[in-house]
């Protein structure tokens, strides 16, 4: 399971930092193979909420690959 | 750990790096209002070295038992188990030995995963697995820092899930630990406005025996739209004044939770520049400190 989640939370930076429209936000993780309770939780995001989110993670989002 | 006895808790400030941060607060340390100083380690890490005006203040507060420690980017609930929270944890042992902290927090939530190994704190749903997943990594944190350890509460929710669940989440997480809440205000107060909850309804969902800190600030506005709809949302940023509604909850909660030890005044740094600034930066500390005082004359009376 910790497995799914880190592929979930992964998935999701991903893609708050190279998508601006919460829509396809949302729709991009909705076609994960997310176990039932992360595929409720996904339901549960505000579209306003995303938007902030996708401009947080580009604002402070820091990746490994920039360090080598 | 958490009987009740109530004390007037001490007032103190976020240090920040930043010279600006300095010229403004320097008064308040020089006069001896700030009572204990809250110190964000993991920030100085990876600079070459800290400034010798917050060497002194970290020597001098941690001589006199009046420092707490505030990591930003442990990430408890990443589940990538890799040599970053070990390295992190690593860092913080030192820091144990260079400083005396009288507790240390962290963020509930999480920042790193993937390639990222910082970006903003984020919160997940509650379930058996991710409360697991929490309550290992907190475990982890509280035996390397070998003080009381505690959590605070996130300001940004993806929706109502988040915002309902919060309080349980983290009471569920600090008690393996016997952990305390380090209750932000206006990370509250942006919940309250953005998924239009009332401060009762809202605090009564968090464990406020466990509440050791209290945290006060300012933040921003940021309109989204969609359409022809627009929504304003309210932003944890510590770089304004603190609004009047801030100062009206840090009543409430002082009301509200008996343990309470000390209230740290957050403002970041490279945002006092004008004079209007500073002085709007002085009076928040000071009128902070006056409700702690009426409030704690308020309840003994």
């Amino acid at each position: 399971m910790s497995d799914e989640l880190a592929t979930f939370q992964s998935t999701l930076l991903e893609t708050l930092s190279s998508q601006d429209d919460p829509d396809t936000i949302k729709a991009t993780l909705e076609q994960q193979q997310l176990s039932p309770s992360l595929a409720d939780y996904v339901q549960t995001f505000e579209s306003e909420m995303v938007e902030i989110a996708a401009e947080l993670v580009k604002k402070w989002g820091k990746r490994l690959s920039n360090l080598e | 750990m958490f009987k009740s006895k109530r004390r007037t808790p001490m007032v103190g400030l976020s240090l920040m790096m930043e010279s600006d941060f300095f010229r403004a607060a320097q008064p308040l340390f020089e006069s001896g209002e700030v009572e204990v100083l809250e110190w964000s380690f993991d920030m100085s890490w990876g600079i070459a070295a800290k400034p010798p005006w917050v060497e002194e203040l970290l020597e001098f507060y941690s001589q006199r038992d009046r420092l707490i420690g505030h990591g930003v980017s442990y990430s408890l609930l990443s589940a990538q188990q890799d040599e970053r929270q070990t390295h992190w944890l690593k860092l913080l042992q030192q820091e144990c030995l260079d400083y005396r902290y009288r507790h240390i927090s962290e963020h509930f939530g999480w920042m790193a995963a993937g390639d990222f190994y910082q970006s903003a704190p984020l919160p997940m749903p509650l379930t058996p697995e991710t409360l697991q997943l929490g309550r290992n990594n907190l475990k982890r944190f509280s035996d390397t820092a070998n003080v009381p350890v505690g959590l605070e509460n996130l300001a940004f929710a993806f929706g109502w899930q988040d915002v309902l669940q919060q309080g349980e989440f983290i009471d569920r997480l600090l008690e393996p630990v016997d952990g305390f809440l380090v209750l932000d205000l206006h990370n509250l107060y942006c919940q309250l406005h953005n998924f239009q909850q009332s401060a009762e309804q809202l605090l009564k969902r968090y464990p406020l025996h466990r509440v050791r800190e209290l945290h006060v600030s300012g933040g921003s506005w940021s309109v989204t739209s969609k359409g022809q709809q627009t929504k304003k949302i309210r932003r944890d940023t510590h770089d304004d004044q603190v609004p009047e509604a801030v100062f009206e909850l840090l009543a409430i909660a002082l009301h509200s939770c008996p343990n309470v030890e000390a209230v740290i005044f957050e403002r970041i740094g490279h945002t006092l520049h004008t004079e209007a600034e500073i002085v709007g930066f002085r009076q928040d500390f000071l009128r902070m400190k006056q409700v702690v005082k009426d409030s704690a004359s308020c309840l003994m009376s």
